[in-house]
């Protein structure tokens, strides 16, 4: 009876993967590259959870990413004037040229999700970082 | 001589670019099929949008178009559009009207009756005579209106003072003095249609002005507290439903020590004066522009009355100035030590 015999290139491959060791330096590359860019995709996704902050936009542009936990005066020139105060680990609208004035009468924002909003001059000032995913009621922004 | 250990050619050219495809599958599942539209504004208020799924950026861009083509129909701020065409008009002269003021019409008088007239897009006349319009309200008055121009503006803000021609999409009016606004059910109207355009995604989260619908897994949302707007009243856990309040610290101002607010009882008062102590109502349910319609009704009409909403497959969380009350099925967890629960 005949013996089945491989085909070369099988032959070549199976004598290849039988010497070549369990890793090649070029996997070994390739698997820490996947490893560094999952890692930091993961890390894209969750860093809400990684501490509170503000942010603030213009028409959904991000203006600016601060701590909470280091005080400070944001000045927002762009269709207006607005002036954001960072204080104590809250956040308040301190000017706004805007006619209504609704957001600097806003109260202070301090939970995830909340926001103080200057529609006319397209200003969101939103809290982030925790367990919330977002918030109802709330001042109504004008 | 040892032989050289080495991979066939074409082999380690596949080899290769298996490894390159393998790394853009798990980059991309990781990462690239969640969309967030960021901080935006909408109907003069906020609106944020996060989307899982395959093709989650592109369903973003067509959300925009969406609101800006609601918008542009129903904004009473918009000298074009069609509300502010019809608020313009005479009686008797027919206005054509898109799809958006159509549909939101033919619900605002369902809800209209279903709500026994406490929900009523045609009181606008009276928002405007008490200064709670949104173009012009400031949170500031030095007066009130007086009981005799309430008692006259009451008289023609009823939603029998339009009529609606279906085969023409026309709305005519039949008093020159009546006006309609559809701000108590357009943001709830908008995060049911991004709802449909996000069918088929894994996951969404939709927030406009705080009307806030999800579907594809449980989210922790966040309830105002009515009297202490830094903080948080309760929360409260959603998963596939729509949520919306409605609460008399949104819009007000104080006049003598009063508090008015901007939800207007069929007698042409702010709520909390001639009605009952309701500060904040949260409605739970599928369609988010019911939620928003029935959490006005629900202040301006009490407590008991909103014991129907089950019937309607609806819930809702009633916050009175000391006290709190759940009617239906909500998963709710109060955060605060102000109210008991009745």
């Amino acid at each position: 009876m005949k013996a089945h015999r491989p085909h070369t290139g099988e032959a070549k491959l199976a004598e290849y993967y039988k010497n070549r060791g369990l890793l090649f330096k070029t996997d070994v590359i390739v698997l820490l590259i996947i490893i560094i860019l999952s890692a930091f995709s993961v890390a894209m996704l969750t860093k809400n959870a990684a501490g509170d902050y503000v942010e603030i936009y213009y028409k959904g542009e991000l203006l600016e990413r601060r701590s909470l936990q280091t005080d400070a005066t944001i000045v927002i020139d762009k269709h207006g004037h607005n002036v954001v105060v960072i204080e104590d680990a809250k956040v308040r609208m301190e000017q706004a040229d805007c006619q209504n004035q609704i957001c600097v009468k806003s109260s202070s924002i301090s939970y995830d999700g909340q926001r103080i909003i200057c529609a006319p001059n397209g200003i969101i000032v939103i809290i982030r970082g925790g367990e919330i995913d977002a918030i109802t009621g709330g001042h109504h922004a004008v | 001589m040892k032989k050289k250990n080495t991979l066939p050619k074409t082999n380690a050219v596949f080899g290769r670019f298996f490894t390159v495809i393998i790394t853009l599958i798990i980059i991309f599942s990781l990462s690239g099929c969640t969309a967030e539209s960021g901080e935006n504004i909408a109907f003069g208020t906020f609106y944020n949008v996060k989307i899982s799924g395959a093709g989650a950026t592109a369903v973003l861009k067509d959300i925009d178009r969406l609101l800006q083509e609601i918008e542009q129909e129903v904004s009473t701020a918009i000298a074009e559009s069609d509300i502010s065409k019809i608020n313009a008009s005479s009686a008797g002269q027919p206005v054509r009207v898109g799809q958006h003021t159509a549909f939101l019409f033919k619900k605002s008088l369902e809800l209209y009756g279903a709500t026994d007239r406490a929900f009523n897009a045609a009181l606008f006349p009276l928002v405007e005579l008490w200064n709670f319009s949104p173009d012009t309200f400031t949170g500031v008055a030095d007066s009130i209106p007086s009981d005799t121009s309430i008692a006259e503006t009451l008289e023609y803000c009823a939603m029998e003072n339009f009529s609606f021609d279906i085969d023409r999409s026309e709305i005519t009016k039949h008093d020159d003095r009546a006006k309609l606004d559809f701000g108590g059910i357009a943001k709830g109207y908008a995060v049911d249609k991004i709802l449909e355009l996000c069918q088929g995604k894994k996951q969404a989260l939709i927030n406009i002005g705080g009307n806030i619908a999800t579907f594809g897994g449980d989210k922790t949302i966040g309830i105002t507290h009515p009297r202490d707007t830094s903080s948080l009243f309760g929360v409260i856990a959603l998963q596939d439903a729509a949520i919306a309040t409605s609460g008399d610290y949104q819009r007000y101002y104080t006049v003598g020590g009063v508090r008015y607010n901007h939800i207007i009882t069929d007698e042409g008062y702010p709520t909390g004066i001639t009605n009952n102590d309701i500060i904040s109502a949260s409605v739970i349910g599928s369609s988010a522009m019911v939620c928003d319609a029935l959490s006005t009704a629900v202040i301006v009409r009490g407590a008991a009355w909103a014991e129907v909403l089950p019937q309607m497959g609806y819930s809702v969380i009633i916050v009175t100035k000391d006290s709190y009350k759940i009617i239906g099925d909500i998963d709710f967890e109060s955060t605060q030590t102000t109210h008991r629960r009745s």
